[in-house]
């Protein structure tokens, strides 16, 4: 069984050799990662896609950068971010606009009181319910299971305005679904 | 207390851990990989090709000059070493300076040339 070899060592040996082949097992790693993490973004699979191609060319070529190959999960991830608000940038605010609107009437329509359990069924409104630098925050928190420091470098904010969105996301959830019970989902 | 004062709870922090998890179910590969590898071979290729055609262009328009660049210093170097020929048997005469400045000159060049590579390079 072929052993699997950390990401500084396949970081390592890409930037050593030149070759796309250590590369590759890094984009097969991540592919889902980076792609989830675009789709949530962008709320569109094959943009998603798109972008996720972009960032992964963009990662080879700045991989001499990186200066902990440990952290080239972070890395990407913050890559990905900035790739997706650059194309947002190019597509205007209507995307974004649009992608608002529609959250909004999801966060209208929630009508689950306090009392009955969350659960997977009720995720779509309980990101609706959040700010989107909350959403973010809380997704790279308790999805991608970053730590708040690599959130606040990868979204270039600062620690406690990160702490303070998780904070008060999950304040906003607690005050409309009931946390306490792991019995859904 | 308020609620948007209250840090999330060890449980809260579980369940939303799994709740969130779920926004993230693993995605096959279908073919993504194959196309990212296969759009960078070619910027390494593509790299590669128009490096090579620039350094041959360069190497054939700078030929001329360079080869003639050869000639001079090979030409100064004889001068130097004739002039240092000099200087070592006239050094205390006078009149050595104005018969060899040109070894000065190299001489004030030889010595600062690293320092210029240097600068150049930054």
């Amino acid at each position: 069984m072929p052993v699997e070899r950390r990401d500084e060592e396949l970081v390592a040996r890409a930037i050593a050799t030149g070759s796309p082949a250590d590369y590759d097992v890094l984009i097969r790693r991540y592919q889902s990662d980076v792609r989830n993490w675009l789709r949530h973004l962008t709320g569109d699979p094959s943009r998603a896609d798109d972008l996720a191609q972009e960032t992964f060319i963009r990662a080879w070529e700045r991989l001499h950068t990186i200066s902990d190959g440990k952290r080239f999960k972070a890395w990407l991830m913050k890559i990905a971010y900035n790739m997706f608000l650059q194309s947002s940038r190019r597509q205007g605010r209507e995307a974004r606009l649009a992608d608002a609107l529609g959250r909004e009437q999801l966060a209208a329509e929630d009508h689950v009181t306090p009392s009955q359990d969350a659960g997977v069924a009720d995720l779509p409104r309980m990101l609706a319910i959040l700010k989107e630098d909350e959403r973010v925050t809380m997704v790279l928190c308790y999805a991608y299971g970053m730590s708040h420091r690599e959130i606040a470098e990868l979204t270039e904010t600062p620690l406690g305005t990160v702490k303070s969105h998780i904070r008060r996301g999950a304040a906003r959830i607690r005050e409309r679904f009931n946390l306490g019970n792991p019995a859904h989902g | 207390m308020d609620k948007t004062d209250r840090p999330v709870s060890p449980e809260e922090e579980v369940r939303l851990s799994a709740l969130f998890e779920t926004l993230i179910p693993p995605l096959e590969d279908e073919g993504f990989s194959a196309i990212v590898t296969r759009r960078i071979r070619r910027r390494v290729w593509l790299r590669r090709v128009v490096l090579g055609t620039a350094v041959f262009i360069g190497g054939v328009l700078a030929f001329g000059p360079l080869f003639e660049l050869s000639v001079q210093i090979s030409g100064l170097s004889i001068l130097l070493a004739e002039g240092l020929v000099s200087l070592a048997t006239s050094w205390n005469d006078p009149g050595w300076l104005a018969q060899n400045g040109m070894v000065l000159i190299l001489a004030l060049l030889a010595v600062s040339s690293p320092g210029a590579i240097r600068l150049l390079e930054r």
